[in-house]
């Protein structure tokens, strides 16, 4: 199929979008939703209602040729199209009133779908890309354990070989969306007698196999987002292993980079928000407004260091070093716009009066700080700027 | 960038442009790296810019016999400068000078010839105090007052003013040499970009732009000229960033490169997001100047307020990083220092630029 031009692509966006829902109207302020979670605050039956409504608009837009698929070959649902007909998309995507997806979708899509095309078998690639993709199947990552958090390449759940297949022992936590997740990307030990990196193999675990069962954790906001998974015992057929045997540190990091690369937006809805709250509250002090300028300088420069990211990739360059600081701006986005939140409201954050807008920021000041932990520490940030940009040494290790 | 604000529109708090204009340029590359060699050399530096390069024509249109280039290839030429701490009026004459001789009401040929050749050198007093009070006489005008702590002064030949006239405010260029005009250097902080005050008693001056047009060619010419600060401290964290890098990988303390050690890095990887936030909001800036410089207002403060933030926090961090070294007199650590604060308070702080940014927002 031709690549359209811009200007038809979007035009026919629009047509389709149009059809979908209404335009995103600015609802008048104190009207509608006042959420501002960094962490869906979801019961088991909300999340799986969340994600199926969700799903639908995303089935629907993949079967009309705009899904996620649309820079995709053709073989996986996709167009083929150059990435700035997607990002195009994207835009206009943003100014209808369309479901807004979860991490689970970017998770599905975003990072373990390549990951599954770029380590998979074709048996594999032909049964889970695609259904990835339009989001028949939701992924979830088992990647993180009580003894290997910053420290990955440490985790202990085993997998080992027995009788044609292999059987998975071991305990993961932090996984996002573990109870609506239909296949999680287990990070495993194959071989405990190799060295620590060359000794890990993923396997795809089907959510639902005997063995796996998943308990939510409670964060701090009071909610539950993430999941302990125990694996006990589970077998799975050699079939479900991605990519070779003891190269399980490479597939994570491919996993991982999409993560980094991914986490650039965050926080911006938020930082809107925060600022419109502003609006409301005025007359602001002179410290209150140079607070909130500086809310609305940070945040309109990570859109910009986004979209540097955005136009060297569709140039077809390798972005350089601002693709790597995205997740440290939004984790920084985030907290300034805690601390503006806090300055207007006052004692309107911490005490619920019912009055729209106020105490609904409770879940962003106490979500806010578990993203600085989530999909790489800031601090595991600051080491991959550190050794991979600027090229310093690695810690010597004992 | 004084609080001179002409455009009364509000702006959108997110960046409205397409990802495109952000799209790498490899000829800027090349560019940069021309740049490089000549700023590295030690003499006719100056010179070879503006003879050899032609950076004086870079942003000039082709109509006025210029490169037909923008702001985007002259940040590049400035990221070098500044990271050189060149003390060549490049900034003042070959930048923002020529921007206001371009915007003239009349063709000033002579003039813009002489300053983008870099035959003659122009400042301009864009961020500085004035009291300038200008009369017609006959064909010219005549100008009286003082202005203080013009960028360049004791050595450039022209002047370029706003002075109040019955009609309203106006740009004048005025002769530095000319007997009625004297100027007294300032003794500053930061040595490379030397101040002096200049004293007008009754010379002849010539009007460049007439008070119909001159709010918004002002507004243009100090939009312009705090894109360029943003990009020379763009450039100058850049440079602090890879001299301080390199001196931490030579450097040996408890038997093996300072680098290594973790709370170092991390200050290094602080520093290295800091740089790209600059280079994000002043290449941005600049890239929307080239194509409408009126819906650059927003995106220049943006970028005012972070690259100073910037530069000041680099220049101390590399300060502290070298250790007692960067100390030293003999070091060049403090030199960045002393131009980041020096342009702090001639150019504004980052909180007076906030408070620009609030304005501009509707906040």
């Amino acid at each position: 199929m031709p690549t359209p031009d811009t200007a038809t692509f979007i035009a026919e966006a629009r047509a389709w979008l149009a059809q979908q829902a209404p335009p995103r109207q600015a609802t008048a302020w104190g009207d509608g939703d006042d959420t501002v979670a960094v962490f869906e605050n979801w019961t088991a039956a909300e999340e799986r209602a969340e994600t199926d409504r969700i799903r639908v608009y995303e089935q629907a837009k993949f079967d009309a040729g705009w899904g996620a698929a649309l820079t995709w070959p053709a073989e996986y649902g996709g167009r083929e199209l150059p990435l700035a007909h997607a990002l195009a998309f994207q835009r206009e995507e943003a100014t209808f009133d369309v479901p807004r997806r979860t991490e689970m979708f970017s998770v599905t899509q975003q990072l373990v779908a390549p990951t599954i095309a770029q380590w998979g078998t074709d048996e594999q690639k032909a049964t889970y890309v695609r259904a990835m993709l339009r989001t028949d199947l939701i992924a979830c990552q088992l990647f993180s354990e009580t003894e290997a958090g910053s420290d990955l390449a440490a985790v202990r759940t085993k997998a080992v070989q027995r009788d044609g297949s292999w059987v998975l022992d071991g305990h993961k936590v932090w996984t996002s969306g573990a109870r609506i997740a239909d296949l999680g990307i287990a990070v495993c030990r194959t071989d405990s007698t190799a060295a620590k990196h060359a000794g890990l193999t993923v396997f795809l675990v089907p959510m639902d196999t005997p063995g796996v069962e998943v308990r939510p954790i409670r964060q701090m906001t009071g909610g539950s987002s993430f999941n302990e998974v125990y694996l006990d015992g589970v077998v799975l057929d050699d079939s479900m292993r991605l990519g070779p045997v003891g190269a399980g540190w490479q597939v994570a990091l491919t996993v991982l980079a999409a993560e980094r690369l991914d986490s650039g937006n965050l926080g911006l809805d938020n930082a809107d928000r925060a600022v419109e709250l502003a609006r409301h509250r005025g007359p602001l002090s002179e410290i209150e407004r140079d607070t909130v300028a500086d809310l609305i300088t940070r945040s309109y420069v990570q859109r910009l260091t986004g979209m540097r990211v955005a136009a060297a990739v569709v140039a077809g360059e390798a972005p350089g070093p601002e693709a790597s600081v995205g997740k440290l701006l939004a984790t920084n986005t985030m907290a300034r716009t805690s601390e503006v939140v806090r300055m207007l409201l006052g004692s309107d954050l911490t005490v619920e009066s019912g009055e729209w807008g106020t105490w609904a920021w409770t879940e962003h000041v106490l979500g806010a700080p578990g993203y600085r932990i989530a999909g790489g520490t800031d601090e595991i940030q600051h080491n991959i700027l550190a050794e991979r940009v600027l090229g310093l040494p690695r810690e010597p290790r004992p | 960038m004084p609080a001179t604000s002409t455009a009364a529109r509000t702006f959108d708090a997110a960046p409205a442009a397409d990802p495109s204009i952000l799209t790498p340029v490899p000829e800027h590359d090349d560019l940069r790296e021309i740049v490089r060699a000549v700023v590295a050399k030690a003499d006719g530096t100056w010179d070879r810019l503006m003879s050899e390069l032609e950076i004086g024509s870079l942003a000039v249109p082709e109509a006025l016999s210029g490169a037909g280039f923008g702001l985007r290839e002259v940040g590049v030429v400035l990221e070098e400068t500044g990271a050189a701490l060149l003390p060549d009026p490049v900034l003042t004459s070959a930048v923002v000078a020529v921007q206001a001789v371009i915007a003239a009401d009349q063709p000033a040929d002579d003039l813009l010839e002489a300053i983008s050749s870099g035959r003659e050198v122009a400042t301009v007093t864009w961020a500085s105090p004035h009291d300038v009070r200008a009369t017609p006489s006959g064909d010219g005008w005549t100008l009286v007052g003082t202005t203080e702590r013009i960028p360049h002064a004791e050595t450039a030949q022209h002047l370029i003013v706003p002075a109040t006239t019955d009609a309203g405010t106006a740009l004048f260029v005025v002769d530095l040499r000319h007997d009625a005009v004297t100027t007294r250097t300032r003794q500053v902080l930061d040595d490379t970009r030397p101040l002096a005050d200049v004293s007008i008693a009754k010379a002849p001056a010539r009007l460049l732009v007439g008070p119909e047009r001159f709010d918004d060619v002002w507004h243009t010419v100090q939009t312009a000229g705090a894109i360029g600060v943003a990009a020379e401290h763009t450039g100058m964290a850049t440079h602090l960033l890879e001299t301080t890098t390199a001196y931490l990988l030579e450097r040996q303390q408890f038997g093996r490169a300072i680098a290594s050690f973790q709370a170092i890095k991390h200050r290094l990887a602080d520093l290295l997001v800091d740089l790209e936030r600059a280079r994000s909001a002043s290449r941005y800036a600049a890239a929307i100047f080239d194509a409408d410089p009126e819906a650059a207002t927003l995106p220049a403060r943006i970028a005012a307020a972070v690259c100073q933030d910037v530069v000041i926090r680099a220049a101390h961090e590399s300060v502290q990083l070298h250790g007692g070294i960067g100390f030293t007199w003999e070091h060049t650590a403090h030199l960045y220092v002393r131009r980041a604060l020096g342009d702090e308070g001639l150019f504004g702080s980052s909180r007076a630029h906030r408070a620009a940014i609030a304005d501009l927002v509707g906040l």
